[in-house]
């Protein structure tokens, strides 16, 4: 395996879009709200279509922009639906994504089929045709990793200039109400930085696999440790050694486990987001059933004992 | 319309239409009776998913089968033909949607991860497992034949769709439709009560995965002919319709196939009517819109309904009001007696009261006033006088002294029993009575039937001391 540029580049921009996933992330999984992610890297679609058409282009930020107005649109659906229907919260995104995701879909079948939206391409993700590219035409520093840095940089200042209203609106917005840390603003602040990680993201790692690096990581932190600060510190080393290990083992060794196990000859590398999903997985199970075994005989100190009654519950 | 042009195009549009609906071609119909048997297999099915708060499920268990796909192809071209089995690639997909729907669950009995992220999870990480496989599956070095093209599994094609597929899936949605059936008491408890049904000793565990078998196998059936994104919209789409209609477990079930059913013909018509409309898409979209309207007319949840409820509710209020102070008027009055043996048989009613001074302490206007009184006056409950003058029916004061007694015995039993100040009493009664009736006040009347002796009315307890 011979290291260059383009590998140093890929590892970078791997890690530092896997760490900004991580910060809207933990807030996500705290107000249980996982699966918004997920919508939004479908509810994008529309929003990057009339970008386009609005733009003429395929690289401006008018897809960005269209993008995460979509995200937020599907968001704002969702919530409405729940509220003036009473549709059960995940019906409500089922709801709202999968029609904005379809107005997309016909939108640029309709109006934009010259422009090659693969689907392949924005489900699955390409981070090495994203800096291959790049390298090729002179060197620097690839773009993609430019809007990794950008994203991680607008989310820990979000994180860190919001900590307090994002806490109080994650586990009481009705307190945060009295306390006024505007739990809506604050909520509809979290789902602008949701969407513009899962679309900055998944130009490189594939709308679905986004959402492996927003919630896995945190929820593995989740399971070790109870106080938020430590669980956004804990998310985001997570997230680098995933993505660290992910990008190391994508480079053959997974490929060929694979290929062997079934009698094959080698293949090369694989697919870097489907192999740091497949480590923040591993990591999961791992850290689960290692807290499981623990747990099943507790040492008898004072400190245990309330994880031991929560289990027996 | 002012080109000629598209004139042109209007009408082929319309005669594209009719034709569709009229006689569709072979195609056509293949492609109607497989998206209209799936549409209906998938509402059903979604309304236990919906049940159950986990509509998103069907998410997870199209999005986890793309790894099970990738690996049966892979051993299916090592140890079998080779090429795409659609066999194969279903047993695969069936055993990792499967395998999904049982990491959901185990994370969730192992740890204190909710719902939303266990079923996120399994879900993005199989999918990045297919996305692995899917890379090695594609890769050079293998060069197997039939690898090209294998993601699109996922996105389905309707268009393409073959008799034998549609055959497939009107079996399978009737396969599913008849297991429910057989179990429809079953599972309807499973949807309300596990522990009642495990209680009863039925075999709940067996009833779900044989829930979720059914589940799993129409999703998987779908996903090879309509796409993941159209299946999973088949799945949530009709049953929260339905619900917006009706309460009753077998209605919804009903509407749910119907709104599935009906959305898909529609979007297959659409598709096949406008140039270049994916049907996947105009399928969702169609079912989209069915929810709309449902969300506006539904009988139920629908926004009519609702505002319908809320105007007859406050109509009715307002009555209540207006009859109970005329009655507090007769009170003071004094024509009225406060205690048993009431007489209104005599002249009582024939007093004629001032609406518009009796109401002067409410802010209505004027005209609200009058709806007020000319409906009761429809109801035979009073009788309009001279000006603005009313006088009380004998059913009118009967309603009237009901209505007072209600009022002022729950404002008694707020007072003793909710410590709630008198002087605020009358407010907070004034807001609850939409929940208190005849029976509430019977009951609180029994509550007190030590102290209110034969009284059929208790005196206004905030303004005390004067039924002594």
């Amino acid at each position: 395996m011979n290291w260059n540029i383009i590998d140093t580049w890929l590892l970078v921009t791997a890690s530092l879009i896997a760490m900004a996933c991580v910060l809207p992330g933990v807030f996500l999984l705290l107000s249980r709200q996982s699966m918004v992610a997920h919508g939004i890297a479908h509810a994008v679609l529309p929003g990057i279509v009339i970008g386009h058409l609005v733009s003429g282009g395929v690289e401006t930020p008018a897809l960005l922009t269209g993008a995460i107005i979509a995200g937020i649109l599907c968001t704002v659906f969702t919530r409405f639906l729940h509220r003036f229907s009473g549709v059960e919260e995940g019906a409500a995104l089922g709801i709202s994504f999968t029609t904005l995701f379809a107005i997309g879909l016909i939108m640029q079948r309709l109006l934009a089929d010259h422009v090659h939206i693969e689907p392949s391409h924005v489900l699955f993700g390409n981070l090495e045709t994203a800096i291959f590219q790049v390298i090729l035409e002179g060197g620097g520093v690839p773009d993609a990793a430019w809007r990794g840095l950008f994203a991680l940089a607008i989310n820990l200042v979000f994180v860190g200039f919001f900590f307090k209203e994002l806490t109080i609106t994650t586990f009481d917005a009705a307190h945060g109400d009295t306390v006024g840390a505007r739990p809506r603003l604050t909520y509809y602040l979290l789902m602008a930085m949701s969407a513009l990680t899962c679309v900055i993201a998944f130009e490189a790692v594939g709308s679905i696999l986004v959402v492996a690096m927003i919630i896995v990581p945190p929820a593995i932190a989740s399971l070790l440790t109870k106080k938020l600060k430590t669980l956004v510190a804990l998310s985001l080393l997570i997230a680098l050694f995933c993505a660290v290990t992910g990008y190391l083992l994508s480079l053959g060794f997974l490929g060929d486990t694979i290929s062997g196990a079934m009698g094959f000859p080698k293949v090369g590398s694989t697919n870097t987001a489907g192999g740091i999903s497949v480590v923040c997985g591993i990591v999961f199970v791992v850290t689960l059933i290692t807290k499981k075994l623990a747990n099943r005989n507790p040492p008898h100190t004072p400190g245990q004992r309330h994880d031991t009654k929560k289990e027996n519950e | 319309m002012n080109s000629p042009d598209s004139w042109i195009l209007a009408s082929s549009w319309l005669d594209r239409l009719i034709e569709a609906v009229r006689s569709p071609s072979y195609n056509l119909k293949v492609i109607y009776l497989g998206v209209t048997s799936l549409g209906l297999a998938a509402g059903v099915c979604g309304c236990f998913l919906l049940f159950r708060k986990r509509s998103l499920l069907s998410d997870t268990i199209g999005h986890s089968t793309l790894p099970g796909v990738c690996i049966a192809f892979l051993l299916y071209a090592r140890w079998g033909s080779g090429g795409k089995s659609f066999i194969a690639l279903m047993i695969g997909a069936l055993i990792t949607g499967w395998l999904s729907v049982r990491a959901v669950q185990w994370i969730k009995n192992n740890s204190k991860i909710k719902e939303d992220a266990a079923l996120a999870i399994p879900l993005t990480v199989l999918y990045g497992l297919g996305v692995v496989l899917l890379s090695v599956v594609q890769d050079s070095n293998l060069n197997l034949q039939g690898s090209s093209g294998l993601e699109y599994y996922l996105f389905g094609m309707v268009a393409s769709m073959i008799q034998a597929e549609a055959i497939m899936l009107a079996v399978v949605s009737l396969g599913a439709l008849t297991v429910i059936s057989l179990f429809f008491k079953e599972l309807n408890c499973l949807s309300f009560d596990e522990d009642f049904v495990a209680s009863q000793g039925l075999p709940h565990r067996w009833l779900d995965e044989v829930l979720m078998l059914t589940c799993l196998t129409v999703t998987i059936a779908g996903l090879q002919t309509v796409g993941l994104l159209m299946i999973m919209a088949a799945f949530i789409i009709p049953p929260a319709t339905a619900r917006l209609w009706t309460d009753s477990m077998p209605w919804t079930l009903a509407i749910a196939g119907f709104v599935g059913a009906t959305g898909a013909l529609i979007g297959a018509i659409a598709s096949a009517v406008i140039f270049r409309l994916p049907a996947g898409a105009a399928i969702i979209l169609a079912s989209a819109l069915l929810f709309g309207f449902s969300m506006l007319f539904g009988s139920r949840k629908g926004w009519v309904v609702r505002q319908l409820k809320v105007a007859r509710l406050e109509k009715r209020l307002s009555e209540n009001q207006l009859l109970r102070d005329l009655f507090d008027r007769l009170e003071a009055q004094q024509k009225v007696r406060l205690l048993a043996g009431l007489d209104f048989s005599s002249d009582l009613a024939r007093v004629s009261l001032p609406v518009h001074d009796i109401l002067k302490d409410r802010d209505w206007s004027q005209r609200k006033e009058r709806s007020v009184a000319r409906s009761l006056s429809r109801q035979n409950l009073l009788k309009f006088k001279r000006g603005d003058f009313v006088r009380l029916t004998t059913q009118g004061l009967e309603r009237a002294i009901e209505v007072a007694r209600t009022h002022r015995l729950t404002e008694l039993y707020l007072i003793e029993h909710a410590d709630v100040a008198p002087a605020r009493v009358h407010q907070y009664v004034e807001k609850i009575e939409e929940i208190t009736g005849p029976e509430i006040a019977s009951d609180i009347h029994q509550l007190f039937s030590n102290e209110l002796e034969q009284a059929l009315i208790p005196a206004e307890p905030h303004r005390g001391g004067d039924t002594s």
